[in-house]
């Protein structure tokens, strides 16, 4: 299972040697004064940066998916190129060259060094045509593979046996030349020719395919593209080095050559980073058409300047500067001419949707949907919006906003303003990001107004709660009207009325004795279910007052701590029904031993506390503490509960206003 | 008259049947619940069963389903519903689609002795009786006001009387007037209410009702 990690290990492990053994070998060559044998330090780190890339890039892609041949491909290709190319040509050197007849065989190594270019174009080919799934475009272009790999064995192998003198390496007699070389050598350079134009049809087949391609597999094609972009440069780039004879800037040219397209093809395989291919494509042809630009402008304005410099005598330096101001000058605006130009053309969609956006926002000013016009401009239906509050996402409207699969966040100042949820397969993330960052005032503007949505939602929700709270309340007062005083007085009504009827006068008065006693039973009831609705302790003596009665009669010991003096009727209401729902909550459910019940004033706010030491358990979500909190939130105050195995405090702070 | 009283409170059960039983109504069994007073119903065959609406489990209208439930067995029953609040909606409802034999009465209402005897006559008779809460209550009606408003302040109480399934005769008793006064009365409010005058009382309280309903 683990065997091609093995396999994987020994390749790159022989190939990064033979690069070593490689830099070791001239290096030691330079040493001894041979440096016109060597490599040469440029062209040496070129191949050294060109192998690793694509040593890197195989292994990776050979590692995340071992049966994918675009891996081992690239590992094959530096092997060609650091085994065949690099060493082979390196001892064919050594031993025909620096020490003749040092090392054994000099004349083979001569001539298989020879072709070691030879399989590069069948490897290049194949690369071309399996990338990016690893498959054929359709059995046509296997055929193309097939020829290219036939071809590329028949030049490689009939290569020793036609070619004459090898004077790369000196001057080297082929030992293996056959009698009818010049036929043979008809037939290679037909293959080579072959080989040429299979690797063009692997080109080609890349763009049909390009063309043929839709959605991911267009994205990631478009890897491949990118990498093509910036390549005019380096050529560029590499003319002008060999021109001026500077190492840095050949090597900076084909270091960059021998780099990209490596790496795009293992991105595109992996399906690296698919939705933002886009953006690194526009970014890479703006930045290359830019530099290109920049450029220009600075050759053109030193140009101008040494022709008008030796006019008027203005040294070389000055025209330097000049040029230097001026292309720093134009970059920005064109930076900018240049994306738009070319997000018009080539990215059209995220270029049109844009366009919508800014004409909706141009049109509309207040309350905009900017759902719809996301959805517009995006063509995408399922589009949502949502907004952060707290720690939860928020439609427009307030609610609570559904979970999405994909989305962006928009940013304002650093902070998300908005998530925007899209379906992927209708739209990518780069163009709803870069749509919707258009929008971020409003959007932010949005958020604002959707927050408020929200509170004036929980204020609703609030009054929803504390209306159904009274009824039940009613309807709890309802029946205990019904089960107590009415029944009774009932029972007295039909009592005295039947004494009456029989008439008999020791009836009579047993009946009105009677009827005494259920008459005061009834009118204790009604006094009892009156000071439940609002007690005439409260009403005649205030909190304390009445918590004194409340304790009084409680069936658990209440120590209190409340402040005497009298506050606001509405306020000391509140107060009693948060302190009496409370203490009524610790002496039914709480099997608590004692009640802590404070009342204290602080800062213009007037503190609650209600503490039991019974078994905690309390739950904030339940109906009777979300009733406080309703109550309390009412009254713009705040209810805090804690609860656990040492009892459960319910703390509500109310404001006073004094 | 032999009647069945069912109660949830045994308060008001036991003191029913004192009052009844002293009234000289004979009282067969007390039922707690709307499950034993059918059975009773089945067991002793009452006149009339006196039931509260209002009993367990739900203490919502068992009373009254029990109710429907016995008429359909017992189609000669009469039933006298007892309520200590107003249920005007639903009780309507139940008045016309089976008004023979039927009654509705606050509790409050049957302490008086003579009302709760007449309603039981009534009600055993085939009768209808309704509480004056309840007609008041529709005659309350914002929308009857204007049609209603045409009625003479006697005409008004006439028509209040009809509604509790009171006799001709019974009006002239209740109202200390001749008989032949309430004929015209009677007459009067059908005209200005736009109703047919029929010969049947129940009958004519039924279309009062129909009226008062919309």
């Amino acid at each position: 299972m683990k065997a091609h990690r093995l396999v994987l290990g020994a390749v790159v492990g022989t190939e990064l040697s033979a690069l070593a053994g490689l830099g070791l070998a001239d290096a030691y060559l330079a040493s001894v004064g041979r440096a016109d044998l060597t490599t040469g330090i440029a062209v040496y780190l070129t191949l050294v940066t060109g192998m690793v890339v694509a040593i890197a890039v195989g292994a990776v892609v050979a590692l995340r998916q071992p049966s994918h041949p675009v891996g081992w491909l690239f590992l094959a290709l530096a092997g060609s190129l650091v085994l065949v190319g690099g060493l082979g040509d390196e001892y064919a050197v050594w031993t025909n060259r620096y020490r003749p007849g040092s090392l054994p065989g000099p004349e083979i190594a001569a001539v298989i060094s020879d072709s070691s270019w030879i399989p590069w174009f069948p490897l290049l080919a194949l690369i071309l045509l399996l990338t990016p799934d690893g498959r054929h475009l359709s059995p046509r272009w296997r055929g193309v593979a097939w020829l290219s790999a036939v071809s590329g064995s028949v030049a490689f192998l009939i290569g020793p046996f036609w070619r004459e003198d090898l004077d790369s390496y000196g001057h080297v007699d082929n030992p293996w030349r056959v009698p009818f070389a010049p036929a043979l050598e008809v037939v290679g350079t037909l293959c080579v020719y072959v080989m040429a134009a299979c690797l063009v049809a692997a080109g080609v087949s890349v763009i049909v395919r390009f063309r043929r391609s839709r959605g991911d597999e267009r994205r990631r094609l478009l890897w491949l593209v990118v990498a093509l972009v910036p390549l005019p440069l380096f050529v560029v780039g590499a003319f002008v080095a060999s021109a001026l004879e500077s190492d840095v800037l050949t090597l900076f040219a084909s270091a960059g050559f021998v780099t990209v397209i490596p790496v795009a093809a293992g991105l595109s395989v992996l399906r690296y980073r698919l939705y933002d291919v886009d953006r690194v494509l526009t970014a890479t042809t703006v930045y290359s058409l830019l530099t290109v630009a920049l450029v220009a402008t600075y050759a053109a304005v030193v140009w101008l300047g040494a022709e008008l410099g030796t006019r008027w005598g203005a040294g070389p330096a000055i025209s330097a500067t000049a040029g230097a101001i001026a292309a720093a000058a134009v970059a920005a605006p064109l930076r900018r001419v240049i994306q738009t130009s070319l997000d018009r053309r080539f990215n059209r969609r995220a270029y049109d949707a844009r366009q919508v956006v800014r004409a909706g926002l141009a049109e509309e000013d207040a309350g905009i949907d900017l759902t719809g016009l996301f959805r517009r401009a995006l063509a995408d239906d399922s589009l949502t919006v949502a907004y952060p509050a707290d720690d939860a996402w928020v439609s427009p409207d307030g609610s609570a906003a559904p979970e999405t699969g994909a989305a962006v966040s928009v940013t304002r100042h650093r902070r998300v303003v908005a998530r925007i949820g899209f379906d992927p397969s209708r739209i990518d993330a780069t163009t709803v990001s870069r749509t919707a960052t258009l929008a971020a005032t409003e959007l932010d503007n949005g958020r604002l107004r959707a927050e408020v949505a929200r509170r004036l939602e929980e204020i609703a929700a609030s009054r929803r709660r504390l209306a159904n709270a009274q009824r039940s309340e009613r309807r709890r007062i309802e029946r205990d009207l019904h089960d107590g005083a009415q029944q009774s007085l009932l029972a007295l009504a039909f009592e005295l009325q039947s004494a009456q009827v029989n008439g008999d006068p020791d009836r009579m008065r047993a009946a009105l004795a009677a009827g005494a006693a259920t008459a005061r039973d009834a009118v204790r009831d009604l006094r009892e279910l009156a000071n439940g609705l609002h007690p005439a302790a409260l009403a005649d003596g205030g909190l304390s007052a009445a918590l004194d009665d409340v304790a009084r009669h409680s069936p658990v010991p209440v120590r209190l701590d409340v402040l005497p003096e009298r506050l606001d009727p509405g306020l000391e209401f509140t107060a009693w029904l948060v302190l009496g729902e409370a203490i009524v909550n610790a002496q039914k459910h709480a099997g608590a031993n004692a009640i802590d019940v404070g009342v204290v004033r602080q800062n213009g706010h007037l503190l609650l506390r209600v503490a039991d030491d019974g078994h905690g358990g309390a739950s904030p979500d339940g109906p009777g503490l979300r009733g406080m909190r309703d109550r309390v939130e009412t009254a713009r105050g705040e209810l805090t509960v804690s609860t656990g195995p040492t009892g459960t405090t319910v703390e509500a702070v109310l404001p006073c206003g004094s | 008259m032999r009647v069945v009283i069912a109660d949830d409170s045994g308060l008001i059960r036991q003191g029913l049947a004192n009052l009844l039983t002293e009234a000289g109504v004979e009282v067969l069994a007390l039922a707690e619940d709307a499950e034993g007073l059918v059975a009773l119903v089945g067991e002793h065959r009452p006149d009339v069963a006196i039931v509260d609406i209002r009993m367990p489990p739900t203490y919502t209208h068992e009373g009254a389903r029990a109710a429907l439930d016995l008429r359909e067995a017992h189609p000669d029953l009469g039933i006298l519903l007892l309520s200590q609040s107003l249920e005007s909606r639903f009780v309507t409802d139940l008045a016309r689609r089976h008004a023979r034999g039927f009654g509705y009465l606050l509790k409050d209402r049957v302490t008086d002795v003579r009302v709760l005897l007449e309603a039981l006559t009534s009600v055993a008779s085939g009768g209808t009786v309704l509480d004056p809460e309840v007609v008041g209550h529709l005659l309350g009606r914002n929308e009857l006001a204007e049609q209603l408003g045409r009625l003479s302040e006697r005409e008004r109480e006439v028509l209040e009387l009809m509604a509790q399934g009171l006799s001709n005769r019974a009006i002239a008793d209740r109202l200390v007037i001749e008989m032949k006064t309430v004929e015209t009365h009677i007459a009067r409010i059908l005209t200005k209410l736009d109703l047919h005058q029929t010969p049947d009382e129940h009958r004519r309280v039924l279309a009062v009702l129909a009226w008062l309903r919309g």
